[in-house]
C-alpha cells in the first residue's frame, strides 16, 4: 500500500478581459504513523502547467462565446499533454464583470462538464475574492503572521477584496473598479469604450462629455475618473461611510469593521503596483497601468504594510487550481455508488424542544434545483457514546423524511464513522455519505468527490458564501 | 529470605512506626517527625527506597496526609505558558496546542523550575499507579464480560514474567470452555495489560461503538472475554480454545509521561499459539490527545470486517 497518491487538479478561471489555465499535481500524503487512524493530508502542491494568458473570446459586449472557451480549454489541454479524463479535480470560475453576462451560469456548468469529471463550476465575485486571497497568499500571510492579511484583486472589471484573520476569511467585498472599464485605442489613445460604471463615475464628476473633449482632457478626465475608483476602493477597506459614488460601484461589502493589518494586491492590474517606472502606458489598450498608478498614490497602498504577493494575474487562477479542495477525514461512512455530488447546501439544524431539527431549514433549498442537502452537524461538547448515539438516534428519524439522495451529513469532528455505522444500523445500506473533517456552514455549498485511490478519504470542495460566522 | 523481600519488610516496619507517631503528635510535619522517630542514617536510605519502589506508594499515600495539597497532575500542560513576557503569547500558546511535548516550561537557571520538575514526578507516579492498579470480577461482570487470568499470580509474576502473562492457567480455560460461544466471528478480548487505567477510561465509550459497528455489518460476535494480568498473546491461548475466526485484543499500553490512559487494539486473523507478530494489526493511541475512544471504535469494526474479508491481518492484510 502506498501512502501517498496525487491528484490533478486544474483550475481555470474566465476573466472580465483574460482566461488563464493552470494545471497542478496535489501530492496527498497519510500523515500518520501506521499503527493509527490514517489521516490524509495534502502535503505538496506543485504546478504541473501554467498556460500563456489568453483573451476572453465575447460574441459581443454581453455574451461569452462557449465554443470559444472550450477551444482555449482544449487548445491549453493538448499543449499541456493532458486529457480531461486525467484531471481529477479543479475548479473553474467565472469572475468579474464575465460573471455577470447573459450565459455566464450556464457556461460555467457545461465547461465544468467538459473540463473533467469532478471539476468544480463557480461563479459570483464572494467566491473569487476568497479564492484569489488563497493564490496570491494573503490567506498563508495572515496564517503565519497571526495577523489580519487584507487581499485587493484588481482585474479587468472588479475589485475583490477579501480579509483573513489567521487563515480564516472573515469577510470580503466587491466593486466595479477595475483596469478594462475603460479602454483605449492603442494607437491615438482616445477613448474607445467606457463600461457602464466608469460612465456612471464620469456623469457624477465634472468631466461627463469625456467622450468629445481633447486628448488633454481626455487624460485629465482619466486620471480623475481613477482616483475617484480609488477612493472608493479606500472607503471599503477602511470601512468608512461609503459615498453616493462608492455606492453604486458596490457590488457587494460584508468586510467587518476592522482593519487589515497587511496588504496583499493581486490581479492583472497589481503587476503596475508593484513595477514601478512604467514607459508604455496604453500597452493593453486600457487604462490597467494607470489605474495601478493610481492606487499607488492612494491611501491603502501607504497606510498598510504593502506585501508583494505569491502571484499577481495568476492569483485566481492558481487559487481554483490548487487551493479549493479539502480532504474529509479517513474515518467516513460512504454506501454504495453515490459519489460525486455537486452543489448540495449544508443546513445547520434549528432547535427545536431542545433537539436538533434539519426538516424545516431543510425546506428551503428542497425545490426544483436541489433534489440533495447535506446535513450539517454542529460542533458537540460531549463526545460519549451514550451522547453520540442519541445524536445518531435524532439524524436517523429525520432522515428519510428528507427525499434528498443520497443522504449526506458532514461535521467537522472526527466521529463520521460512528455516526454513520450508527445511521446503518438503524436504517439499513441506504445511500449514505458521512464525512467529517469539513468546516462548513449554513449557506454553503458543497461538492463531494469520489474516494482516493488508496484511502478512505474524500476531496471535498466547500464553497463559502457568507461570513461572519458566529 | 531474599535481599529485596528484607528491605521490604524493613520499610513497612519503618513506615508503619511513623504513621503511629503521626496519629500520636499531631501538628508535627512529617518531615520532622520522620526525623525523629528513626536514626537519621536510616531515614534518608528508607526514603530513598520507599519513593522508588512502587509497592510502597500506596502505603505512603496513607501515611503522608496531604489532602490539601494541589494534585499537579490535573492541571492541564497544554494550555499552561510559564514563560515570563512572552513576546508572542498566542503563538507560544497555539504551538502548545499543538503538542503534548513541555514546550514553553522556562528554567531556573539551566535547570528546570521546580514546579515542572515536580509536574514530572507526578505524572510518573500516575503512570507507576496505572501499572500497578488492578481489575476485578466485578468489572467483568458490569459488561457481562467472562473473567480469566493468565498464569500470573500476582502482579510482581506480571512484570517479571512476561511469557505467562501470554498462557491463560486451568481455571480459566475450564471457564472459556463452559461458559463462551465457540467459532464465532470474532472474539472480543478486554486486557488490562500496563494500564488498567486505559481500560476504565476507553472501554465504557468504545466498546459500544464497536458493538454497533460489528452488527451494522452484521458480523457475529462471541461471548466477550475480560482477561487480568495480560499481554497481548494471550490472545493466541485464548484462540485455541475459543477458535473465532478473528480475535480482536484490547489492552491497555504501557503508560508514558504524557498519558496512562492510551489503549491498543490488537487485531488477528485466525488466532492460535504459532501466531508470529507481523500477523497482528494494531491500533495504538487510543485516548483523548490521541484516536477518540468512540472513532476508534467504529475504526476498529470496519478493520475487522476488512480483516474477515480478506481472510488476512497484520502484513497479510497489506500485500
Amino acid at each position: 500500500m502506498s501512502r501517498e497518491s496525487i491528484l490533478t487538479s486544474v483550475g481555470i478561471d474566465i476573466g472580465t478581459t483574460t482566461t488563464k489555465l493552470v494545471i497542478s499535481y496535489l501530492t496527498l500524503t497519510n500523515v500518520m504513523p501506521g499503527s493509527r487512524i490514517p489521516r490524509i493530508e495534502i502535503s505538496s502542491k506543485s504546478l504541473f502547467y501554467a498556460s500563456e494568458v489568453r483573451f476572453t473570446p465575447f460574441l459581443d459586449r454581453e455574451t461569452i462565446d462557449e465554443k470559444g472557451v472550450r477551444q482555449i480549454i482544449s487548445e491549453e489541454y493538448q499543449k499541456a499533454g493532458i486529457s480531461p479524463e486525467k484531471i481529477d479535480t479543479g475548479a473553474i470560475i467565472i469572475t468579474g464583470e464575465s460573471a455577470k453576462k447573459e450565459n455566464a451560469e450556464k457556461l460555467v456548468h457545461a465547461l465544468a462538464e467538459f473540463s473533467g469529471d469532478f471539476v468544480v463550476a463557480t461563479a459570483g465575485p464572494e467566491l473569487e475574492s476568497i479564492i484569489a486571497g488563497k493564490g496570491s497568499g494573503a490567506e498563508e500571510i495572515s496564517r503565519r503572521d497571526r495577523c489580519i492579511c487584507a487581499n485587493v484583486d484588481i482585474g479587468g472589471g472588479t475589485t475583490n477584496i477579501a480579509y483573513y484573520d489567521n487563515g480564516t476569511c472573515i469577510g470580503n467585498a466587491c466593486l466595479e473598479v477595475g483596469g478594462r472599464l475603460i479602454e483605449v485605442d492603442l494607437l491615438s489613445h482616445k477613448i474607445k469604450y467606457m463600461a457602464k460604471a466608469s460612465r456612471s463615475i464620469a456623469e457624477a464628476l465634472p468631466c461627463s462629455n469625456i467622450n468629445s473633449e481633447s486628448h488633454e482632457t481626455q487624460q485629465k478626465g482619466i486620471e480623475t475618473i481613477l482616483a475617484q475608483m480609488v477612493k472608493s476602493v479606500d472607503e471599503v477597506l477602511f470601512s468608512e461611510n461609503p459615498s453616493e459614488i462608492t455606492r453604486v460601484l458596490t457590488v457587494n461589502n460584508d468586510l467587518p469593521g476592522v482593519l487589515p493589518q497587511k496588504l496583499v494586491f493581486s490581479g492583472g492590474v497589481s503587476r503596475y503596483i508593484y513595477q514601478k517606472n512604467m514607459r508604455d502606458w496604453w500597452v493593453h489598450g486600457d487604462v490597467g497601468p494607470l489605474l495601478g498608478e493610481a492606487y499607488r498614490m492612494g491611501r491603502a497602498y501607504n497606510t498598510f504594510e504593502v506585501i508583494p504577493g505569491a502571484e499577481t494575474i495568476h492569483a485566481t487562477v492558481m487559487g481554483a487550481g490548487i487551493h479549493t479542495v479539502n480532504v474529509s477525514g479517513s474515518t467516513v461512512t460512504v454506501q454504495k455508488d453515490c459519489l460525486p455530488v455537486r452543489n448540495i447546501p449544508v443546513i445547520i439544524p434549528e432547535i427545536r424542544n431542545g433537539h436538533y431539527d434539519w426538516i424545516s431549514p431543510s425546506q428551503r433549498f428542497l425545490d426544483s434545483l436541489h433534489t440533495c442537502v447535506a446535513f450539517g452537524i454542529p460542533v458537540q461538547d460531549q463526545l460519549d457514546f451514550q451522547s453520540i448515539d442519541e445524536l445518531t438516534e435524532i439524524i436517523a428519524k429525520q432522515l428519510p423524511q428528507i427525499p434528498s439522495s443520497p443522504k449526506v451529513i458532514v461535521m467537522e469532528q472526527d466521529v463520521a464513522k460512528v455516526i454513520g455505522q450508527g445511521i446503518v444500523k438503524r436504517l439499513g445500506n441506504i445511500d449514505l455519505v458521512c464525512i467529517d473533517g469539513i468546516r462548513a456552514f449554513t449557506g454553503d455549498y458543497i461538492d463531494i468527490g469520489k474516494a482516493l485511490a488508496y484511502a478512505e478519504a474524500l476531496p471535498v470542495v466547500v464553497k463559502t458564501l457568507i461570513f461572519n460566522h458566529k | 529470605m531474599s535481599m529485596e523481600d528484607n528491605i521490604k519488610l524493613i520499610v513497612e516496619q519503618v513506615l508503619k512506626e511513623i504513621a503511629v507517631t503521626e496519629a500520636s503528635g499531631k501538628g508535627t510535619s512529617a518531615g520532622t517527625s520522620t526525623g525523629g522517630s528513626v536514626s537519621s542514617a536510616w531515614t534518608s536510605a528508607v526514603a530513598g527506597t520507599a519513593a522508588s519502589s512502587p509497592w510502597n506508594s500506596g502505603v505512603g499515600a496513607s501515611v503522608y496526609d496531604d489532602a490539601d495539597a494541589e494534585d499537579l497532575s490535573t492541571v492541564d500542560l497544554q494550555t499552561q505558558l510559564l514563560v515570563p513576557d512572552p513576546k508572542n503569547k498566542e503563538l507560544y500558546l497555539d504551538m502548545k496546542k499543538s503538542t503534548s511535548a513541555r514546550i514553553g516550561v522556562w528554567r531556573a537557571g539551566p535547570r528546570p523550575m521546580t514546579q515542572t520538575l515536580l509536574r514530572f514526578r507526578a505524572d510518573h507516579a500516575v503512570a507507576q499507579d496505572s501499572v500497578m492498579g488492578e481489575i476485578a470480577e466485578e468489572d467483568a461482570a458490569k459488561y457481562n464480560m467472562v473473567y480469566v487470568k493468565s498464569q500470573c499470580r500476582d502482579k510482581d509474576e506480571y512484570l517479571t514474567r512476561p511469557e505467562l502473562g501470554r498462557v491463560l492457567d486451568e481455571d480459566s480455560i475450564r471457564k472459556l470452555e463452559k461458559e463462551c460461544e465457540k467459532k464465532p466471528q470474532v472474539q472480543i478480548l478486554v486486557a488490562d495489560g500496563l494500564s488498567s487505567k486505559a481500560m476504565e477510561a476507553n472501554i465504557p465509550d468504545l466498546y459500544p461503538a464497536m458493538l454497533q459497528g460489528l452488527q451494522s455489518m452484521g458480523i457475529r460476535v462471541g461471548t466477550p472475554i475480560m482477561a487480568k494480568y495480560a499481554r497481548v498473546g494471550l490472545m493466541d491461548s485464548i484462540g485455541e480454545v475459543i477458535k473465532p475466526d478473528v480475535c480482536v485484543n484490547l489492552i491497555g499500553e504501557r503508560p508514558g509521561l504524557g498519558t496512562a490512559e492510551s489503549m491498543s487494539a490488537y487485531i488477528v486473523y485466525n488466532p492460535r499459539a504459532d501466531v508470529i507478530e507481523s500477523e497482528r494489526t494494531v491500533l495504538s493511541n487510543i485516548h483523548k490527545g490521541g484516536t477518540p475512544a468512540v472513532e476508534a471504535g467504529a475504526h476498529i469494526a470496519a478493520l475487522i470486517k476488512k480483516i474477515l474479508d480478506a481472510k488476512a491481518s497484520g502484513v497479510n492484510l497489506e500485500r
